[in-house]
């Protein structure tokens, strides 16, 4: 860190002031970047580090002015920032409260959405293959298309989507171009730089994002991916009126843009980012082999420039001026300090060394780090595997705890890659069923009852001091503690069987509504079939068990799916459910009256009839 | 094979073509061979006294046994005969006699309240309904009349606050039957066994059908006709509508037995002990609980299933109970008493002019003749109107059905059998008796604004 922050301060006296005005226009250039970083990444082996980030940046923005079709040239990047504020303006309208299409077809554009989607299973064009027509579907197939397109060019075009499309990359250029209008030096003395420089820092979330992107893409989006996608910038730009964690996290990507850079969010935290550029260089590296002696002679050149650091720096930022200039350009800084971070070990050593050297020291990966140095890095890269270990755990357990979906979803992992949170489905849901948040209070929650400590609760209440009902509150409470949403985000709808809510027997509604094909419109015939949920039958709880008279859920059961057989151990006739019948459409849990209080035993002043009681019949996921 | 499945004919061959030529005799159309006067019950020829102790026996020949003819004396002539002194029953009886129809009572044993007190059933379910966001108690008129007494009663009935379904005491509730059904006038019969419909030898010039006339009992000293210008078969089971030849249909529903503990409030439930299971519920006796029992679905008018569950529920009962003494804490429990009364739930049910179904139900149906609003188990859905035609049978004459055997569809039967809904039947039937009465009309054609109009001065709730 102390490191980090001198380069900074001397950095930034230099260059700030003449190259303010173009920075912002950039964003054409990073075309012209690209070509000139890639083959210094390639040359790099896998194991360190990353090209050259402001060398072109700011070669750029010196040719710039002097290139005869000046007038072009800028009026090429007024059109470029036109489509973005363009894009922005549309995006950001219709997540907040205008057209859904518009909404899920800026959504689909992010490259990480439509590769998980692809990944899990489901159709790369949800809008086209959503039942629509008319001007709708065509201009849900143009989007597609669209997005497509964009796809296409992020494969080889580096950061494609990050300079020319993503709505939140616009934004955030936006701040930090607003900082420099207003502020020009007036942040200098806070020396954030080092936020997006440190190369710790890079390699916690590089380290962080990539392997949780890596681990959607390898095992599902049901563990660690889960949290990449709700950071894809889509996600989170679509839900930050609706969710106060996504306005926490946009919060803090802009306070960052704007008192550090906008680099930090692109290159360390950014799913989508990461993606680009694991696709981008992927791609370079498979195809661009053979031009590896023509990089290599490139690098060579390049060096000459002895105020630039040498290609072979991980982080190249650490340098003072080159700093600075890519911290406003943001845009046009298309090295990913990150990415070569990301590479476990030796990246970041590498950083380590230039940095400690500073300027004048070119690190060499033959330059040994000390060790020290080095177990620094092993354990923000431990740190960093540690916590995402942990999210992994965490979004496995809540995912646990949240099975259940709308008819006609698609399988989770493809369900929560195209499902937009828009929010339509649950608005349309006529019992309210279906819902974005977690049941919020144990009284409600006592009906649901969906996880795994039931069991262990179930057993406390065996050895309850004494059979009353406040046994079955705590029962309750402890089943209530284990359904919990994401903390970034608003989770995908689900049903949540509470209140008496159940999915209604003659109700498609949800599917008609969904935009994005997550849920499928399916017919009334096939909702009927389709298997929401399977009910698996708590002897213990049910009133017929302690002796009560009860019948209900074979008489609320729509499918008819539960009848009572005489259990001649038990001494009773039990409910017993057909699993070829039922859906687990959670009538019958809704209505199960549960576990009886025993009246006679609890204080008469306490006894509170309509106090939770667990029910006996549990809705379990269908596997 | 069912008596659903045996037509009228059939089933009167089966009882004997005697007890039905007897049953016709008694009515005064008198088959020839009956000589009996009617007027001074002697038989014509002998001049002996007709009061059935020297009826004739039973004889054995052409590989059957045979009942042969024998008249019927009938010890009552009524305007409204009520067969059946259950919870519906005895609303029924009580209603009609209210509205000035000379109202009888027939009951098989020596009290009222059928399974709600014999059978120890004594949680009322269901006289709540969902309105809205809002808890409505659509069980008003005498049934609510009569849980509003039961709370003047010590040990009544509790559990009585808004919106909870009350447990009342089967002996209070067996009291206030009596003094409900003295005040009101109705002649009585208990230990009268209904064994038979008497069915006019004319059929209605109106609708062809046969027509009740009234109902034949056994009893110590031998069956006795008891005539009627409407009855009323709140049996539970169809004892009358179906020798009457009333379309129904037979189910199988389960059949338990519920008893009664005591010295539960001398119970000290150890800390983080094993909790005694057969505790039931609460009753309005401290440290008495009832204990229900679901049973085996099985045919609940067949005598040998009968017999066979009553020895076996009684020794389970037997072993429940000890169970709950051997749980530490709970030595003092005892076993107070068992239900006199088999607890059968659904048996017969008749064909209706409607046919109550839970969807329907479920939607809110209304029917132009509603004469009842339903409740729900736990208030947990809305009310449902009970139509006049759930009580009419089809193809038979002045007689309604009221309780557990009104039309409905199997899964309906649940909600229309518990206690506040059987309430709400019977005083449903109770008034529409009286006004057929009053006004001459079968009971199919009873006027029903006047029904309704009846039903509210009664304080009944028809959901407005
Ligand atoms: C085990 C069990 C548990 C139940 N639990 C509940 C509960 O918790 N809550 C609830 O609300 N409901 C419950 N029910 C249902 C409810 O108790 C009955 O459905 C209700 O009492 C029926 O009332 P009823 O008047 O129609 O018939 P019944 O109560 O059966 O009354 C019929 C009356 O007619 C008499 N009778 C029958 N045949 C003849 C005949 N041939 N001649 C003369 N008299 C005759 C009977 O002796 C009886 O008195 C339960 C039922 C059972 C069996
Ligand atoms: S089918 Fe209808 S009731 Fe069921 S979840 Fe969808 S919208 Fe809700
Ligand atoms: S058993 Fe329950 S969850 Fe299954 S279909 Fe029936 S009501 Fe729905
Ligand atoms: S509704 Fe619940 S308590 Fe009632 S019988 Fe069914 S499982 Fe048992």
């Amino acid at each position: 860190m102390k490191r980090s922050k001198k380069p900074l301060k001397s950095a930034r006296p230099n260059a700030a002031p003449p190259l303010k005005p173009l920075e912002p226009l950039n964003s054409l250039q990073p075309t012209k970047t690209l070509e000139a970083v890639k083959p210094s990444k390639t040359t790099q082996t896998p194991a360190s580090t990353l090209p050259q980030p402001f060398e072109p940046a700011k070669s750029t923005a010196s040719t710039l002015p002097q290139s005869p079709s000046k007038r072009r040239v800028s009026l090429r990047r007024l059109g470029v920032w036109a489509f973005r504020f363009a894009f922005l303006a549309a995006t950001l309208g219709a997540f907040v409260g205008g057209s859904l299409e518009i909404a899920r077809a800026a959504a689909q554009t992010s490259p990480l959405v439509f590769l998980v989607a692809l990944a899990s299973g489901a159709a790369p064009f949800p809008n086209a293959t959503t039942a629509a027509s008319g001007s709708v579907g065509v201009f849900l197939v143009g989007a597609s298309i669209f997005s497509a397109i964009v796809f296409a060019l992020t494969l080889f075009k580096r950061r494609f989507y990050c300079r020319f499309v993503c709505p939140l990359g616009t934004a955030v250029d936006a701040a930090a171009l607003l900082r420099r209008r207003l502020f020009p030096r007036r942040f200098r003395f806070l020396r954030t730089g080092f936020v997006v420089r440190s190369p710790g820092f890079a390699l916690f979330f590089g380290t962080l994002t990539l392997g949780s992107l890596a681990l959607s893409l390898l095992f599902g989006v049901s563990f660690a991916g889960r949290s990449a996608l709700e950071l894809d910038p889509t996600a989170l730009l679509s839900r930050w009126t609706l969710d106060f964690p996504a306005f926490g996290v946009l919060s803090g990507v802009f306070l960052t843009a704007f008192v550090a850079s906008p680099l930090f969010w692109r290159f360390h935290v950014c799913p989508c980012g990461a993606l680009q550029d694991v696709c981008f260089f992927g791609l370079r590296r498979f195809f661009r082999r053979r031009v590896a002696a023509k990089i290599a002679k490139f690098n060579k050149t390049d060096k000459t420039d002895a105020s630039l650091p040498p290609p072979t720096q991980a982080t190249a930022p650490v340098d003072g001026k080159p700093t600075d200039a890519t911290e406003r350009t943001g845009l046009s800084r298309q090295i990913a300090p990150t990415f070569p971070a990301q590479k476990p070990t030796p990246a970041p050593v590498d950083a380590e060394t230039t940095d400690a050297t500073g300027k004048t020291a070119p690190a060499s990966p033959l330059e040994a780090p000390t060790r020290r140095r080095f177990l620094r890095t092993l354990a923000v890269f431990g740190l960093a595997v540690a916590t995402l270990g942990a999210v992994r755990r965490w979004s496995a357990r809540v995912l646990a705890a949240t099975p259940f979906r709308p008819p006609g979803a698609l399988p989770e992992d493809a369900f929560l890659a195209r499902c937009a949170r828009c929010g339509r489905c649950v608005d349309v849901c006529p019992t309210q069923v279906l819902r974005f948040d977690a049941p919020s209070d144990a009284v409600k929650t006592a009906k649901i009852d969906a996880t795994e400590t039931a069991e262990s609760s179930e057993n406390a209440d065996v050895a309850n001091d004494e059979p009353t009902a406040d046994a079955s509150v705590e029962t309750a409470v402890k089943v209530d503690a284990t359904v919990k949403t994401s903390p970034l985000s608003r989770p995908a709808p689900r049903l949540v069987f509470d209140d008496g809510a159940f999915c209604e027997k003659d109700c498609v509604a949800c599917g008609t509504a969904c935009p994005t094909g997550a849920i499928s419109p399916l017919t009334l015939d096939a909702k009927k079939r389709f298997k929401i949920a399977t009910v698996e039958f708590k002897i213990e709880r049910c009133l017929i068990y302690y002796q009560q008279e009860c019948a209900i859920c074979r008489r609320e059961c729509p499918f008819e799916a539960i009848d009572f057989v005489w259990n001649e151990e038990e001494y009773a006739s039990l409910p017993v459910v057909d699993g070829e019948k039922c859906v687990g459409c959670g009538r019958c849990v809704a209505f199960c009256p549960g576990e009886p209080i025993f009246q006679e035993f609890t204080d008469p002043d306490k006894f509170d009839a309509d106090a939770p009681r667990p029910k006996a019949l549990v809705l379990r996921p269908t596997d | 094979m069912f008596l659903s499945e045996l037509n009228r004919r059939d089933w009167l061959k089966s009882l004997g073509l005697g007890a039905s030529a007897a049953a016709l005799g008694a009515v005064g159309l008198a088959p020839r061979d009956a000589a009996a006067d009617f007027v001074t019950q002697k038989d014509k020829t002998t001049g002996k006294l007709l009061d059935g102790s020297q009826a004739v026996p039973c004889k054995l020949g052409e590989g059957g046994v045979v009942r042969p003819s024998a008249v019927v004396p009938t010890i009552s002539e009524t305007d409204v005969l009520v067969v059946g002194g259950g919870p519906a029953g005895c609303v029924a009886a009580i209603s009609a006699a209210r509205a000035g129809a000379k109202t009888t009572l027939v009951e098989r044993y020596g009290h009222f309240g059928g399974l709600a007190t014999g059978g120890l059933v004594v949680h009322i379910l269901g006289h709540w309904t969902k309105e809205g966001d809002k808890k409505v108690q659509a069980t008003q008129g005498i049934g609510e009349e009569m849980m509003k007494r039961l709370e003047d009663l010590p040990q009544g009935i509790v559990n009585r606050e808004f919106g909870r379904n009350p447990t009342l005491d089967a002996e209070a509730y067996k009291y206030l039957l009596v003094e409900m059904i003295t005040e009101a006038n109705i002649e009585v019969f208990l230990h009268s066994w209904a064994i038979d419909a008497i069915i006019d030898d004319e059929p209605s010039p109106e609708t062809g059908n046969p027509v009740v006339r009234g109902v034949v009992i056994q009893t110590k000293l031998g069956p006795k006709a008891i005539l009627a210008k409407q009855v009323i078969d709140a049996t539970g089971d169809g004892d009358v509508f179906v020798p009457a030849g009333a379309a129904h249909t037979q189910r199988m529903y389960n059949i338990g037995l519920p008893y009664r503990i005591g010295n539960l409030d001398r119970a000290k439930p150890e800390k983080g002990g094993k909790r005694a299971r057969f505790l039931g519920d609460v009753t309005p006796v401290p440290g008495v609980r009832w204990v229900n029992m679901t049973g085996p679905s099985l045919d609940g008018v067949d005598v040998k299933v009968l017999s066979e569950l009553e020895l076996k529920h009684r020794k389970q009962i037997w072993k429940q109970v000890q169970e709950t003494r051997s749980t530490p804490g709970y030595e003092d429990v005892y076993l107070m008493e068992t239900a006199p009364q088999i607890g059968v739930r659904v048996t017969r049910v008749i064909e209706g002019v409607a046919t109550l179904k839970l969807d329907e139900a479920r939607a809110g149906k209304k029917f132009d003749d509603c004469v009842g609003i339903g409740g729900a188990w736990h208030g947990d859905h809305i009310g449902w109107q009970i139509p006049f035609g759930a009580l009419v049978p089809k193809n038979v004459e002045n007689i309604l059905t009221a309780g557990r055997s009104i039309s409905g569809e199997p899964l309906m039967s649940d909600v229309i059998r518990v206690i506040p809904n059987c309430w709400v039947s019977g005083h449903a039937a109770g008034a529409a008796a009286a006004v057929a009465v009053q006004d001459g009309t079968l009971a199919r054609a009873v006027s029903i604004p006047k029904v309704r109009a009846l039903l509210k001065e009664q304080k009944a709730y028809l959901g407005e």
